[in-house]
C-alpha cells in the first residue's frame, strides 16, 4: 500500500500554529458535544446560574475598584496609583495559576488521550500548547468577571483617559497566559517526583483549605481591620510606605501596572515601554515554557503515569497480613462502614469535600452554642427558663448534621466505579442501606455527643436537661442522617471524578424538606417540658418522657419509610 | 430455591432449551438434560441457566431471546465480535443489569427473585477491574470476605493463599490504586475466588495479564472445573477458548447463533479452526477477504 502525505505540514511555527488550531477546534467540539448533550433545564440552568455568579463577582469587582479610585483620588498623597492595578492584575495571575494547575494536571497526567495526540503526525509542540491553552476559555471569563471591572471602575474613579482602557484591554488579554503555562512546567516538575493523582488530591485539600482561610478571614475581619484602623498614623505611614515599594518589584503584573498609570496619567512613552516589556515577558516565558515541557517529554525525564510504584517488602506484607483488624470479623454491614470509614480520609478529594461545611461549622456552632444573649426565659417567670438548652441542643444538631450529611449525602455515589462490588454481593439491599447508615451515624453520635458535653460544661448546663438535650439531638439527627443516607439512592451518581458531582442538587432539596419537618415537629415534641414548665413543673418529667417518645417515633417513622423507598431504589442503581 | 420463586408450574429452561441455537437444537444437547422443574434428572442443579433473556436499550436490542445452560464443572467460552452483546449477557447472568424480558438462574437460584442466595454462589470479574483503589490489596479481600460471609479463619487462609498464587502477597499491604491493570486484575479474581464459589463468571479474563499470569488463570481455570466449578467466560482469543473450553458459545448481534464442543461446531460444516468457525459465523469471513486483497 502506498500512503499519501501531502497532507501532513512539516515542522515550524505556521506548523504549530496550524497543528494548535486544529487540536483545540477539536477540544472545543468536545466540550460543545458534552453541553449540547445535556438536558435543556439543565443547560438553561447552567447558564443561568454561570452568568448570576459572573455578574455577582464582576459587581464586587466592580465596586471594589470604584472604590479604590475613589479612595486615591480623594487622598492623592498617598500616591498608590501605580500599585493598584499591578496588585489587582497580581491577584487574578495567582488564581490563574493555581486554576492553570489543575488544568494542565488534568490534561497532561490524568487524561487518556495524551499518548494518542503526541503519536499522531501533529507537531508535538502543538500539543503541548493546545493542552496548556485548554482552560484558557475559563481563565478569560476568570479576567473578565474579576479584573476587567475593576480596572475599568478604578479609572472611571481616578478619571483616566481612553489610552489606559486600550492599554489595560491588551494587558488583560497577555496576562491568563503567563499563569498558564508556568502551571504546565510546574506541574511536569511535581509529577515528577509525585503520583499525578495524589498531586491532584493535594491540590484539592489545599483549595479547600485556602476557602476555609478566606471564610475565617472574612468572619474575623471587624478584630483584624480593627487592630489595622487603631493603628497610629507612624504605622499607616510605613504600610503605605511598603505598599508603594512593592511597585519596584521585577515581576510581570507590577510592570503592567506602572505601564497602565503611566497611560492613565497620558504617558504614553511610559505606558507602552512598561506595557511591552510585560507582553516580552509574557510570551517569552509562555514560549520557553512550551519548550521546556516538549524537552522534558521528550528526554523522559518526566514520568506520563497516574500513579507511582510502591515500595514493596516481605516485611511490610507479612505485618499486613498479621494485623487483620476490625475488618475480618465484622458482619456484612459494619463491614461496609469500616471500608468507608478507611477509604474517605485516604482520599484527600473526598476530604476536601467534608471540609466545606467546615468553612462554616465552627462559627455557626460558636455562635449558637456560645454566643449572644444567654437565654434565660422570661425575666422574674419560669417561662421558657431553659430556652438556653434547646438553643445549644439545636445548635448541636444542625452543625453536627451539616458536617456529616456530606458522608450520608454520598453513601451511594462513593462507590463510584466499584460500585459492581457491592452489587454482586450476597447483601440485602436493607443491609448495603443499614452500613451506609453506620458509617454517618456513629462519626455523628461520637462528635454530637462531645459537642454537647463542650457546650454544656461551656453554659452551665443543668445535667439533666443536657442529658434530655443530648437525646433529643441523637433521635432527630439520626433520623436525619438515615433520610440523608435512604435518598443517596435514588439520586446516586456513580460515574464521577470530581467529588462535587457525587451530589445532586435534586436529592439534597428533597433530604432539606423531610429534615425541615422532622426537625420542626421532632423539635416541638422535645420542647414540650419547656414549654409547660412554668405551668406545673410536676408535669415535666411526663412532658419529657412524651415528648422524646413522640420525636423518637417519629424520627423512626420517617427513617423507616425513607429506608424502604431507598431499598426499592437500590436495584436500579447503576 | 429457583422453581419455587415465581411460578412452581413454569420451569426456565425446557427439555429443548438446553444449548439452544436456532440452527444447532438438533445436533447439540448436553447431558444431561434438565427435567422440567430445573433438576437434571440425577438430582444435578444446573450451574447456570437462562431462557429468553433479552434486553433492550431503547430500540436497539442488545441481546435478543438467549437461552442457556451451563452444568457443574464445565468450562464454556463465550464468543463474539465487538458489541454482540456478550458483558450484557454476562451483567444480566450475574444481576448487574435487569432484563428486559427472560430469566436467569445461577445454581438454581433465581437471579432477580432470589439475589443474595443466588449472588452468594458465584464469583465475577469484569472486563474492567474497578476496584477500591483506597484499600489495601489485603483489605479489600478482607471486605470481600465478610460480603461472603466467609468465616474469618477461612478468609485469612485463603486470603492468603490466593494472594501468594497471583505473586501479589508482597504488593498486598499497598493500596491497589498503585496496581498497574494486571496486577488489579488478579486481585479481582483473587476476590472472586476467596468465597470458593461454585460458578466462576469472567469477562476478558486474560487482558492486560502477562503470559506468565495468563498460563496461571488457565491453568486455575481448569482445576477449578476439576473441582466443580463451572466457568463462564467471554473472551476474543479464540486460540484460549479452542483449548480449554468444553463447550463454546458464540453471540452475534445479540443472539446466541452456535452452541457446542469443537467437534459439534466442526460438524455443522465449519472447517479446521476456531477462527475459521467464528468467521464463518459472525460474517468476519469477509473481512478476511478484505484483508487478503489489501495483502
Amino acid at each position: 500500500m502506498s500512503s499519501d502525505l501531502a497532507g501532513i505540514r512539516n515542522s515550524g511555527l505556521r506548523a504549530v500554529l496550524s497543528d494548535t488550531w486544529l487540536l483545540l477546534a477539536l477540544r472545543w467540539q468536545i466540550g460543545w458535544n458534552s453541553f449540547k448533550g445535556r438536558k435543556t433545564g439543565t443547560q438553561v440552568f447552567s447558564v443561568l446560574g454561570g452568568f448570576l455568579v459572573f455578574l455577582f463577582f464582576a459587581s464586587v469587582s466592580a465596586g471594589a475598584g470604584l472604590l479604590a479610585g475613589a479612595l486615591l483620588r480623594r487622598f492623592p498623597n498617598a500616591e498608590l496609583e501605580p500599585v493598584i492595578p499591578g496588585l489587582i492584575l497580581t491577584g487574578v495571575a495567582l488564581f490563574l495559576l493555581i486554576g492553570s494547575f489543575g488544568t494542565a494536571l488534568g490534561s497532561l497526567f490524568l487524561s487518556s488521550d495524551l499518548d494518542l495526540l503526541m503519536t499522531a503526525p501533529v507537531d508535538r509542540k502543538a500539543v503541548f500548547v493546545s493542552k496548556i491553552l485548554n482552560g484558557m476559555v475559563w481563565n478569560y471569563v476568570l479576567v473578565f468577571a474579576l479584573a476587567v471591572p475593576a480596572l475599568i471602575m478604578y479609572g472611571l474613579g481616578l478619571g483616566y483617559g481612553p489610552a489606559y482602557y486600550v492599554l489595560a484591554l491588551i494587558t488583560l488579554l497577555g496576562t491568563p497566559l503567563l499563569p498558564a503555562a508556568l502551571g504546565a512546567v510546574l506541574v511536569l516538575l511535581v509529577a515528577r517526583f509525585a503520583p499525578a493523582r495524589r498531586v491532584r488530591e493535594v491540590l484539592g485539600l489545599m483549595g479547600a483549605l485556602f476557602g476555609i482561610f478566606c471564610a475565617l478571614l472574612g468572619q474575623t475581619s471587624r478584630f483584624w481591620l480593627r487592630s489595622f484602623t487603631d493603628a497610629g498614623s507612624a504605622d499607616t505611614e510605613q504600610f503605605l510606605e511598603g505598599l508603594r515599594g512593592i511597585i519596584a518589584w521585577p515581576l510581570p503584573p507590577f510592570m503592567a501596572g506602572r505601564g497602565l498609570e503611566a497611560a492613565g496619567r497620558g504617558d504614553i512613552v511610559g505606558a507602552l515601554a512598561n506595557l511591552s516589556v510585560f507582553l516580552l515577558l509574557t510570551f517569552g516565558v509562555f514560549a520557553l515554557c512550551v519548550w521546556a515541557a516538549d524537552f522534558l517529554y521528550a528526554t523522559g525525564w518526566v514520568r506520563m503515569q497516574s500513579s507511582g510504584s510502591a515500595r514493596r517488602s516481605k516485611q511490610r506484607a507479612d505485618k499486613a497480613a498479621r494485623e487483620r483488624g476490625w475488618l475480618s470479623r465484622v458482619p456484612a454491614d459494619v463491614a461496609i462502614a469500616i471500608k468507608d470509614w478507611k477509604v474517605v480520609p485516604r482520599d484527600l478529594r473526598n476530604f476536601a469535600q467534608m471540609l466545606a461545611p467546615l468553612m462554616i461549622w465552627p462559627i455557626f456552632y460558636l455562635n449558637v452554642t456560645a454566643g449572644g444573649r444567654r437565654g434565660r426565659g422570661i425575666p422574674g417567670t419560669d417561662f421558657l427558663s431553659n430556652l438556653d438548652g434547646v438553643l445549644v441542643a439545636a445548635g448541636v444538631l444542625s452543625s453536627t448534621v451539616m458536617l456529616i450529611s456530606n458522608i450520608a449525602f454520598t453513601s451511594i455515589s462513593r462507590e463510584g466505579k466499584s460500585w459492581w462490588l457491592l452489587k454482586i454481593a450476597p447483601v440485602s439491599a436493607f443491609e448495603l442501606l443499614r452500613g451506609k447508615f453506620l458509617a454517618a451515624a456513629v462519626p455523628y453520635v461520637v462528635l454530637s455527643t462531645l459537642l454537647m458535653s463542650g457546650a454544656a460544661v461551656w453554659r452551665q448546663l443543668d445535667p439533666l436537661w443536657t442529658f434530655y438535650g443530648w437525646l433529643g439531638v441523637e433521635v432527630l439527627g439520626l433520623g436525619m442522617i438515615a433520610v440523608a443516607v435512604a435518598l443517596s439512592v435514588p439520586w446516586a451518581r456513580l460515574d464521577w471524578d470530581d467529588p462535587r458531582k457525587m451530589t445532586s442538587g435534586w436529592g439534597s432539596l428533597a433530604a432539606f424538606a423531610v429534615w425541615f419537618g422532622l426537625g420542626l415537629f421532632g423539635g416541638l415534641f422535645l420542647a414540650l417540658p419547656v414549654f409547660f414548665e412554668a405551668l406545673d413543673p410536676l408535669l415535666t418529667p411526663a412532658l419529657a418522657l412524651l415528648g422524646l417518645l413522640c420525636a423518637t417515633g417519629l424520627s423512626a417513622g420517617v427513617a423507616y419509610l425513607a429506608y424502604k423507598y431507598g431499598e426499592r431504589k437500590l436495584p436500579e442503581v447503576g | 430455591m429457583y422453581q419455587n420463586s415465581q411460578n412452581e408450574n413454569q420451569s426456565i429452561i425446557g427439555q429443548n432449551a438446553a444449548g439452544y441455537t436456532p440452527e444447532s437444537a438438533s445436533t447439540y444437547v448436553p447431558a444431561p438434560a434438565p427435567s422440567p422443574n430445573g433438576y437434571a434428572p440425577n438430582g444435578r442443579v444446573p450451574a447456570i441457566q437462562a431462557e429468553g433473556l433479552q434486553k433492550a436499550y431503547g430500540q436497539h436490542w442488545a441481546v435478543k431471546n438467549a437461552n442457556l445452560l451451563v452444568w457443574p464443572g464445565e468450562i464454556v467460552g463465550f464468543l463474539g465480535p465487538n458489541g454482540a452483546g456478550k458483558t450484557t449477557t454476562i451483567k444480566m447472568l450475574t444481576g448487574l443489569v435487569k432484563p428486559s424480558a427472560g430469566r436467569a438462574a445461577i445454581s438454581g437460584y433465581d437471579i432477580q427473585a432470589q439475589p443474595v442466595q443466588a449472588k452468594a454462589t458465584f464469583g465475577y470479574v469484569p472486563d474492567t477491574p474497578n476496584l477500591y483503589g483506597k484499600l489495601s490489596g489485603w483489605e479489600f479481600l478482607r471486605f470481600i470476605a465478610r460480603l461472603y460471609r466467609v468465616p474469618t479463619e477461612q478468609a485469612e487462609r485463603r486470603a492468603n493463599e490466593l494472594l501468594r498464587l497471583f505473586d501479589l502477597y508482597e504488593a498486598a499491604s499497598d493500596l491497589t490504586e498503585g496496581y498497574s491493570h494486571g496486577m488489579q486484575q488478579k486481585l479481582a479474581l483473587a476476590g472472586a475466588l476467596v468465597h470458593d464459589p461454585k460458578v466462576l463468571f469472567l469477562d476478558e479474563p486474560t487482558v492486560g495479564l502477562d503470559p506468565r499470569s495468563a498460563r496461571l488463570i488457565k491453568d486455575m481455570l481448569q482445576q477449578l472445573r476439576d473441582r466443580g466449578t463451572a466457568v463462564f467466560f467471554s473472551t476474543h482469543i479464540l486460540e484460549i477458548a479452542e483449548r480449554m473450553c468444553d463447550r463454546v458459545m458464540i453471540i452475534n448481534n445479540g443472539e446466541i447463533i452456535a452452541s457446542g464442543t469443537m467437534d459439534e461446531l466442526r460438524g455443522r460444516g465449519g472447517t479446521g479452526s476456531l477462527e475459521d468457525i467464528f468467521l464463518q459465523l459472525t460474517g468476519g469471513a469477509e473481512y478476511a477477504a478484505i484483508a487478503e486483497v489489501l495483502r
